[in-house]
């Protein structure tokens, strides 16, 4: 980039490139960036005013999609569902919290324990939801495993009840999701200092003053980074519902972005699609700032 | 009376470590032990066989030669690579400037790259997906790759990784005549390179867990990758539990040995990404 040595710039210590330098090297990302981030999040807002759908000239309808949306018993269904969803984030922010903090002392094997707790992380979701499956269905492995200890009389149809399938479904995320976390926290808990936990023992705090007056405080920016996180999953939720019920039965694991789908991808319709889309949008800007707000407090008792 | 006490703590953790980890491992250990079964034998025995008698491989070959199950690992292999080579290489180039050069609109950009982290590909499906219509890429690994080239994540982690190195570095370099584009490229760069290897796992591993936009995008059958192919044998064919589970033992098996291997880049991975 630079022709030969040059005596001024040797010694001068602040070297001067280029003004152009920074902006060749942002360049690629930039674009990339603009086009699918940007310009998606602006174009959805078009898109789900025409009535946009394969082999179409998309014509603009104003409100339509909207209105039709409100108005869709299917939709709210949808958007409570995605809501009930956020009941795996309370329990993905304190379970890998109490683990980390078992797996945090020193003791002798306890690399292996933190390995096989972050194993399902690694493990495709479609393979998990799939084992899943063949443990909840009705002759599967639970039901077998519950019969023949005489715990239950009639197998249970854990994934066609509808009071039922939702949360099968969230246990296989949270199954699934709790390792990341796990070592989320583990990182936090080393900037605990240990003669601080010490010294509260010393003072007769028991394990409960402990945890809530000192470990909490100190990594609660690692909680809000695990809450905001599995927030973010909660509402992408997909691959599980997909194998586990298909968003059955009666549509009680139909979540937002899965109606979105359906809409898009089965139903063809591209601007209604979109603009349910604009709702998970909404939803996950409003969450985001919720949350922004709460972790900028300080955890105090 | 101290000391036992503390002995009991012990105790207690381990038992309370040994059942979760039973929790975690032991749908595995069950998968292994049903791919492991003729598909006449019962999957759901109590209690269940560690290794089942009679055990057979059969079902290893029969993935195999009954489903283009191979043509699927060589595409989700296919579509991962071409994803970690984007993915890292925009990553680095991106978050280099933004590390250790002064420029006019850097704030600008830095904010609109951290905007995308909490703005998920997932809410902006049907735009992106008329998007790669509109180049042209559906039913291509383009399609699914590119969208994802950019990552807020991998900016963020190798803008972390670059702001660690010393200035001297660079001024020494530059000392010896070598330009921006050397020092980049054989001084700095190869200074985070357990960084660069840490996202490129993440980005492979996400690659090969991918489902919904590769379900969206790939639409013919001899594009789909592992997940993709697992799903539809499982959903459509209902192909028999005992074969499903030995496809699925060969879809996460490289990712085990992998992540079994490289613990370490995996754990800075996650922290790297808390810190900051």
């Amino acid at each position: 980039m630079r022709s030969g040595p040059n005596r001024s710039r040797r010694t001068n210590p602040a070297y001067h490139r280029a003004w152009f330098v920074p902006y060749l090297f942002l360049a690629p990302g930039a674009v990339l960036l603009v086009i699918w981030n940007y310009i998606p999040a602006f174009y959805a807002i078009w898109i789900s005013l025409t009535n946009a759908a394969p082999g179409n000239h998309s014509q603009f309808i104003g409100l339509a999609n909207y209105v039709q949306l409100l108005s869709d018993p299917s939709f709210w269904n949808s958007l409570l569902r995605s809501l009930e969803y956020l009941l795996v984030v309370p329990v993905l922010v304190i379970i890998p919290l109490l683990v980390a903090m078992l797996l945090n002392q020193r003791l002798p094997g306890i690399g292996v324990f933190r390995a096989l707790y972050f194993l399902p992380v690694v493990v495709s979701m479609v393979v998990v939801a799939i084992v899943f499956s063949e443990i909840f269905q009705t002759i599967g492995l639970l039901n077998v495993s519950l019969m023949s200890l005489h715990l239950l009389k009639q197998p249970i149809s854990w994934l066609a009840l509808p009071s039922l399938a939702i949360f099968v479904v969230m246990l296989v995320t949270v199954w699934k999701g709790i390792g990341y976390y796990i070592i989320v926290y583990l990182a936090g808990l080393q900037t605990v200092p240990k003669e601080l936990i010490d010294s509260a023992k010393v003072d007769g705090a028991n394990l409960w003053a402990r945890v809530r007056h000192v470990t909490v405080p100190l990594i609660w920016p690692f909680m809000m980074f695990v809450m905001i996180i599995s927030t973010l999953g909660a509402m992408q939720v997909f691959t599980e519902i997909y194998v586990l019920t298909g968003g059955g039965p009666l549509q009680t694991t139909t979540t937002l972005l899965f109606y979105v789908w359906q809409k898009t991808f089965s139903s063809y319709r591209f601007g209604y699609g979109a603009a349910a889309g604009e709702v998970i949008f909404v939803l996950l800007v409003a969450l985001s700032y919720v949350e922004f707000r709460l972790s900028g407090r300080r955890w105090t008792t | 009376m101290a000391r036992s006490r503390r002995h009991f703590g012990v105790v207690l953790s381990y038992v309370v470590m040994a059942l979760g980890a039973a929790v975690f491992v032991g749908p595995l250990i069950w998968v292994v032990s049903t791919s492991l079964m003729s598909p006449d034998q019962n999957p759901f025995l109590i209690p269940p066989q560690l290794i089942p008698h009679p055990f057979t491989v059969g079902n290893y070959a029969a993935v195999f030669k009954t489903w283009p199950f191979g043509q699927y690992l060589f595409n989700s292999l296919k579509l991962a690579l071409l994803s970690v080579a984007g993915t890292a290489v925009i990553s680095a180039f991106t978050a280099y400037p933004l590390a250790r050069m002064e420029f006019a609109g850097k704030r600008v950009f830095f904010a609109l790259v951290i905007a995308t982290l909490v703005l998920p590909g997932e809410a902006m499906l049907v735009p992106r997906y008329l998007l790669v219509n509109f180049f042209g890429m559906v039913n291509t690994f383009w399609g699914v790759a590119v969208p994802g080239f950019f990552s807020g994540f991998g900016v963020f982690l190798m803008r972390q990784a670059y702001l660690t190195l010393p200035q001297e570095l660079e001024d020494a370099a530059r000392m010896d005549g070598a330009g921006e584009l050397r020092i980049f490229g054989q001084i700095t760069t190869p200074l985070v390179l357990p960084s660069l290897a840490a996202l490129a796992i993440f980005t492979f591993l996400g690659s090969w867990d991918a489902f919904l936009w590769p379900l969206v995008i790939l639409n013919s059958q001899k594009m789909y990758t592992a997940p993709l192919g697992l799903a539809y044998f499982f959903g459509y064919f209902g192909a028999s539990w005992q074969l499903i589970a030995a496809a699925s033992i060969i879809v996460i098996l490289p990712v085990i040995v992998v992540f079994i291997s490289l613990q370490r880049l995996f754990v800075s991975g996650v922290t790297g990404a808390v810190k900051g």
